[in-house]
């Protein structure tokens, strides 16, 4: 993406390899490239959006030029540059903590997946004279099975996909807009003076060492919080949010509305005996920007009741 | 104005953005329909906010063929939930709030072993534009911002018919239901029967989950509850032990009359999902 700092775009742990084709990883790979050029040439525009979602775009003054995808596929070889540095025996007299921020290489490197997979999409969409991308659907994936926890030597695959959409007006933006909602949700909120500006992210990952304390709890009959686990879900949470609200400000956003806060936790081996809990957050959703500014934006909902079974 | 003119307006607004600045920024759980509606309705969204706690559910002594409620697990399942509400709302007290609106309260078991579990809630702060038409203050009787798990859109019909959210109200009941002695096993045998006791088990459950609900509306003053899921939840690895869980939204009049604008009948032409 664009947006990011450049520290995060010259990020690379690996070679980059030119493919049988001659694409060295810069760009749009040539069979993106193809499809483009039939796309252009041909009068069929395809689209990913349902039929109501196309009358909701049409409601909003826009058209569809086209369905683009951009993908980018990341060896994952470095987790976590640290390791487990709790050291109790080390220095005794001193309290050790048991929670930390790690995974770094991991989260540069889903960080640079996602940017690089969005900046394709949008490449595409640049390329197709599009104004904004709607529905983008985001899958990050582990390819090779669907396991939870995050490994050494995973490949990951990051896809974004779209339909690039272009205003019927003759004003266009500086660069086009992206956002998982779909065509009604567009059109309700251009109509209430709000308008997509980008899809924002964040991520949090943090570690927290499995003291003999904590297991004993978790063993325990009693009932109990505990308060180590619920720390360490805490903070992963507070930094992917942090970190997406940031990201949703960078991008010139004045408000933003969470689509996904999706967090999981998983147990690693550290040494025998030796056991740390790993908690990864991620936070999606689109920044947005008001532009009827100096008044109330305009809508005014009619009650109405649907005449069809709910449920 | 036409469609043209405010795409014309959207995409101006678009090229006068300057990524890199770094703004007061308000993140919301809502939907788009949600996000419009709770504004619709006097509310400014101030923020996301949400509080968790993993809490170790332990065993409790049962006898095998007696009915009986498990008071403490009963009491843990309520703590964990409690910690996490409490939680949330003094995130949302940080924000200066007046309420949190569309409150999720989830439980999962799944990361940190089969006897753990997350108990999360989640919502969207919000500060009202105006002071409620009773004059006062938007908060409940504890001094703290009204909770509300309602949606957007049922909030908006609520604050539309002259109701505003107290808090969300709670009771839970644990319950271990009697195994069946081998005779009265033995002589249903091919028959289609009730089971008395389990019938009974039932009934007592829900209707210790429903009281301790109310008791919560009646301490915060309400003067109804809306909104109320009854939720049964088998207990994981323990066969015969429910969780009943009872929680609704607390309310109480901003005004006598309750009169909402007749809706207009549509039929939608959309196929409903």
């Amino acid at each position: 993406m664009p947006s990011e700092p450049d520290d995060e775009v010259a990020w690379t742990g690996y070679d980059v390899r030119v493919t049988a084709d001659g694409w060295d990883g810069r760009g749009l790979p040539p069979v993106a490239r193809a499809r483009l050029n039939r796309a252009a040439a041909s009068a069929v525009r395809t689209s990913l959006l349902p039929a109501d979602g196309l009358a909701g775009l049409e409601a909003a003054g826009f058209d569809v030029v086209g369905e683009v995808l951009g993908t980018a596929v990341l060896h994952i070889g470095l987790l976590d540059d640290a390791g487990c540095r709790y050291r109790p025996l080390s220095n005794p007299g001193l309290p050790t903590p048991t929670l930390r921020d790690g995974y770094q290489p991991y989260v540069r490197a889903v960080r640079h997946g996602r940017g690089t997979a969005l900046d394709r999409l949008l490449q595409e969409a640049a390329a197709l004279g599009a104004d904004g991308v709607v529905g983008v659907r985001f899958t990050d994936e582990v390819m090779e099975g669907g396991k939870r926890e995050v490994a050494v030597g995973d490949k990951r695959e990051f896809m974004a996909l779209g339909t690039a959409v272009r205003s019927r007006g003759r004003e266009r933006p500086g660069r086009p807009f992206t956002t998982d909602l779909g065509g009604q949700d567009l059109a309700k909120l251009l109509a209430a003076g709000w308008v997509p500006v980008g899809l924002a992210y964040g991520i949090g990952v943090a570690i927290n060492h499995d003291t003999s304390y904590i297991e004993s709890l978790a063993q325990d009959t009693q009932s109990q919080e505990l308060t180590d686990y619920s720390h360490l879900i805490a903070r992963v949470r507070a930094e992917a949010r942090r970190d997406f609200t940031e990201l949703a400000a960078r991008l010139g956003g004045e408000a933003a509305l969470l689509s996904g806060l999706r967090s999981h936790a998983w147990r690693v081996t550290i040494g025998s005996e030796h056991y740390d809990h790993v908690a990864e957050c991620i936070v999606t959703g689109n920044a947005i920007a008001r532009f009827h500014t100096g008044r109330e934006a305009t809508t005014s909902s009619l009650t109405i009741l649907p005449l069809r079974g709910i449920r | 104005m036409t469609a043209k003119a405010v795409a014309d307006d959207a995409m101006r607004r678009l090229g006068r953005i300057r990524p890199g600045q770094p703004a007061d920024l308000v993140t919301s759980d809502l939907s788009v329909n949600e996000f419009l509606l709770v504004r619709e309705a006097g509310f400014r969204p101030l923020g996301l906010v949400l509080g968790s706690s993993i809490y170790h559910l332990g065993s409790q002594f049962r006898r095998w063929g007696r009915n009986r409620e498990l008071e403490q697990l009963t009491k843990a399942m309520y703590d964990a939930r409690e910690l996490a509400m409490r939680r949330m709302e003094a995130e949302a007290e940080d924000l200066g709030a007046d309420g949190v609106v569309g409150v999720r309260l989830d439980i999962e078991f799944k990361d940190f072993g089969s006897d753990n579990a997350e108990f999360s809630a989640i919502g969207t702060a919000v500060r009202a534009d105006a002071p409620p038409p009773t004059g006062g203050s938007w908060h409940n009787n504890r001094y703290k911002p009204f909770t509300s798990a309602l949606s957007g859109q049922d909030f908006w019909t609520l604050i539309q018919a002259g109701y505003a959210p107290l808090g969300m109200a709670m009771g839970n009941c644990v319950y271990h239901i009697a195994h069946r002695r081998f005779r009265q096993v033995l002589d249903n045998i091919g028959k289609n029967v009730e089971i008395p006791q389990h019938t009974q088990a039932l009934y007592a459950a829900r209707e210790l989950a429903m009281g301790r609900m109310q008791a919560e509306a009646e301490e915060l003053g309400a003067e109804g509850i809306v909104g109320v899921r009854m939720l049964s939840d088998a207990h994981r690895r323990r066969g015969h032990t429910t969780e009943f869980f009872a929680i609704g939204t607390a309310i109480r009049p901003l005004r006598a009359r309750h009169v909402i604008a007749k809706p207009k009948l549509v039929l939608p032409l959309s196929d409903g999902t």
